[in-house]
């Protein structure tokens, strides 16, 4: 009897330890990437933004504005490049984007999201990053060059504020569709058709064959066009955006925006052999490219546009035409509040370093970056916004967690500083010095220093 | 104090009851290793009593953020589901799945919930009721999975090179990389030779490898068209290729012998009518194809099934492209479509074919079949 209990708990303890071995195979969740091996080899950037609420509204309204360049118009990093239009690729200052091709844009990209999924509307979080290092709502990727160092004015606005990065999207689509030099044209190029933009979009998502719509990754039977809420497998990234223009996504059984007839281009027609998407005209393109030969090498690519297009007013429907006060609701007035304090950091250093909190006592969002940190420092995000009283929200304020970096600090007393950009909409900048000191054994204190602006 | 009680100094008791306890312990140890290591489900081919239930499909019910993976009866799409497993994957991506040819076990590619890259990142899964086990990561979820005929492998594809998983371990156990352009596509795996296609400027080669203890020959390279093809399947007997073959818009159906002088021709089934066609390999690939075609499938006794269509006369109903067929060679899945042709597809729907010839229809377009489950 005795034996058969011990032979029966033998048995348990085996079986226990069994059931433990599978349930400690570790799952090979997705994590963030460590490299950005595309842009710039080194980690990417740590930045924190904002998330506005459900409806996405707040979004919609920045994609409008930046679509007729009017976010940041005098902002040479962030306005609109003049569109070449007409035959003969003349620039128009006036022209702009259909706006349903950047919120479709959004959409596909991020679900038109800033921050990470798992962040709550309404509140500050890490922005949202991609296995392949795309930043927010546009995912902009081949900008931002991740080289381990502290990011430019262009990067941290384009990582901590939503208007930025839009902007910053719809300033790489336009690049984009101005590249006749390498990329196809449609009809006469006028931007104010959205067939127009066919090749454009094409090429923001890559010009790879993968986005051939007869390519060999394409489902010859995938129904056209696609209804946006169906699954994307089998779609080229262009037939995504325009299926998405052609029927809007709802959210909370609204529908983001109004549906717009856009005429696909006729693939009978167009990709026989030798047509413009036939797939040997994009082979003899590469070819030509990567021998260096002259000419634009995809110029056989061009057509003319579909049947049944129709030219789109960027001032027509529901876009008001009141772009200054619009401008004014998204971008807000913000105004800094950092204080002036004086912290312990023996005891916070234990608990995690120093917390530095930088408000915003206006509207909007005050995005701020870092421009100097002592290298025996780390900071846990290298840009931010802060949230003022706007979109609905109580302020909410930024958060800079300071420590020790690993390799530590030399014995002895220590003091650096450690400056802070704001960056304004209307292109101000101002800065704040802090300065840091440590005492290898004792504690190590910092003050906030006098504005530098 | 261990030493000491296992040191010929310590009594005698006080040693049996060392050694009883050491026992006991290390028993734990060992289930844990062994649950480390042992393959969920298994890959040894089943040969069990013929079911003569209706065959079960895998299917999949496709959502925003998560997809329902089902095992549907062949002879009811609408009626009782089986619930395998539900899988949380990125806004928008589809799984790619694909049942095991003879095991109850599925492999399913999909884009987790915080990817974004599709070519990129999707993740293996082995799932069969009530478990599931990551096999790999950083996949390409467009190049699907194919099994091995004896289930022990897996072929995928990462970045531009072909991996043969070995199901057991997890592990890759061979890796190819097509020198040149051209991404790897899998075609089959048939003991130790893996079959493969690559896809250039040029058109679609295949590619015959042998792999010997996870060493990879090209055995040979063969051009089989001049343009892009898809949908390749092999004949039971391996001495045939069939695939679809794409000039601009047009589609056909094309076989191809990999055997000098292959003997008897496939027995042709056109899915618009049920009449059995013989048509020489010879003729097949003389005349480019059977035109206006699609998604060639074998069955085991090797005919060929295709889907076809006629632009210019549509039928009403529309047209059916085969998936796959059942073990037993009665059941046909089907992709079922209210349209004219790949132009002009329309709404797709999932369906069987009875044994009897009847067509049905799932009413969720929701629904996507995969393929027959192994009982």
């Amino acid at each position: 009897m005795r034996l058969i209990g011990w032979a029966l708990l033998a048995v348990a303890l085996v079986l226990g330890g069994f059931e433990a071995g599978r349930s400690l195979r570790p799952e090979q969740a997705t994590a963030a990437p460590s490299v950005c091996p595309y842009s710039g080899g080194g980690p990417p950037f740590a930045f924190q933004s904002f998330e506005a609420d459900r409806t996405r509204s707040l979004y919609l309204d920045a994609q409008l504005l930046a679509a007729a360049n009017q976010l940041f118009p005098d902002d040479p990093e962030f306005a609109l490049p003049p569109l070449e239009t007409g035959s003969a690729r003349i620039e128009d200052p006036e022209a702009g984007i259909p706006p349903q091709i950047i919120h479709a844009i959004g959409w596909i990209e991020s679900k038109i999201n800033q921050t990470h999924i798992d962040v709550p509307y309404g509140n500050l979080g890490p922005t949202l990053l991609s296995f392949d290092c795309g930043y927010g709502i546009m995912q902009i990727t081949s900008t931002i060059d991740n080289d381990g160092g502290l990011p430019s004015r262009y990067e941290a606005l384009v990582g901590a504020h939503f208007a930025y990065n839009i902007a910053a999207g719809a300033r790489l689509l336009v690049e984009k569709w101005n590249e006749d030099e390498l990329f196809p044209v449609i009809g006469q190029s006028d931007p104010a058709y959205v067939e127009s933009w066919y090749y454009a979009l094409w090429a923001y998502n890559g010009w790879a064959i993968s986005n051939h719509p007869r390519g060999p990754d394409v489902d010859p039977f995938r129904p056209q066009p696609y209804a946006c809420d169906d699954a994307r497998n089998g779609y080229p990234y262009q037939e995504l955006v325009l299926g998405c223009i052609i029927n809007p996504p709802e959210v909370d059984g609204t529908r983001l925006w109004e549906p717009l007839p856009v005429s696909l281009p006729s693939l009978e027609e167009l990709s026989t052999p030798g047509g413009p998407l036939g797939l040997d005209r994009y082979y003899e393109g590469l070819d030509q490219w990567y021998a260096g030969l002259g000419g634009p090498p995809f110029a056989a690519m061009g057509f003319e546009l579909p049947g049944g297009a129709l030219p789109h007013d960027s001032e027509t429907g529901d876009i008001p035409h009141e772009f200054d006060s619009l401008r004014t609701q998204v971008l807000g007035e913000p105004e800094i509040l950092f204080e002036t304090r004086e912290i312990d950091l023996g005891s916070t250093l234990q608990s995690g370093g120093a917390v530095l909190q930088i408000g915003n006592a206006g509207g909007g969002l005050l995005p701020w970056r870092v421009v100097e940190l002592p290298d025996w420092i780390t900071a846990e995000i290298q840009a931010g916004s802060a949230l003022g009283n706007s979109y609905g929200f109580d302020p909410i304020p930024s958060r800079l967690r300071l420590n020790v970096s690993s390799e530590g600090a030399l014995p002895g007393l220590r003091h650096s500083r450690l400056r802070l950009e704001f960056l304004f909409p209307d292109g101000r900048i101002e800065t704040r010095t802090v300065t840091i000191s440590l005492e290898k054994q004792g504690a190590a204190f910092y003050k906030a220093g006098s504005p530098q602006s | 104090m261990l030493v000491r009680l296992l040191s010929t100094r310590a009594s005698g008791w006080w040693r049996r009851r060392a050694v009883r306890w050491l026992a006991l312990l290390a028993l734990p140890v060992i289930g844990l290793l062994l649950g480390l290591i042992t393959p969920v489900g298994t890959t040894e081919l089943e040969f069990g009593q013929r079911d003569r239930q209706p065959p079960r499909l895998l299917a999949g019910e496709f959502h925003d953020t998560h997809s329902t993976l089902w095992l549907v009866p062949a002879d009811d799409l609408n009626g009782k589901r089986t619930r395998l497993a539900d899988v949380p994957h990125a806004p928008g991506w589809d799984l790619e799945a694909m049942p095991a040819p003879h095991a109850p076990i599925a492999a399913v590619l999909s884009l987790p919930p915080s990817g974004w890259e599709p070519r990129t990142q999707a993740v293996l899964d082995l799932i069969s009721e009530g478990d599931i086990r990551r096999m790999a990561t950083g996949l390409d979820l467009m190049a699907g999975a194919i099994w091995s005929d004896d289930g022990r492998h897996l072929l995928v594809r990462r970045g531009d090179s072909l991996l043969i998983l070995d199901t057991g371990t997890g592990r890759p156990s061979a890796q190819w990389t097509p020198a040149g352009l051209g991404s790897p596509y899998a075609v089959a795996m048939r003991g130790t030779t893996v079959w493969a296609t690559t896809i250039d400027a040029w058109g679609t080669s295949l590619i015959e490898l042998a792999v010997n203890e996870g060493v990879i020959s090209v055995e040979s390279r063969t051009r089989i068209a001049d343009g892009i093809t898809r949908d390749w399947t092999l004949s039971p007997d391996a001495n045939l290729l069939a695939f679809g073959a794409q000039s601009g818009t047009d589609l056909a159906v094309r076989v191809t012998s990999l055997i000098d002088g292959a003997s008897d021709p496939p027995l042709l089934l056109s899915s618009a009518s049920d009449q059995a066609m013989r048509i020489a390999v010879s003729d097949v690939s003389a005349s480019g194809g059977i035109p206006d075609s699609a998604s060639p499938v074998w069955r085991s006794d090797g005919g060929l099934h295709f889907g076809s269509w006629n632009a210019e006369a549509p039928d009403p109903s529309g047209f059916t492209l085969p998936i796959s067929w059942d073990a037993g060679g009665e059941w046909l899945a089907l992709r079922s479509f209210s349209g004219t042709g790949p132009g002009h597809p329309g709404t797709e729907r999932a369906a069987v074919r009875s044994p009897a010839g009847e067509v049905a229809h799932a009413n969720d377009e929701n629904l996507r079949l995969f393929g027959w489950w192994s009982e």
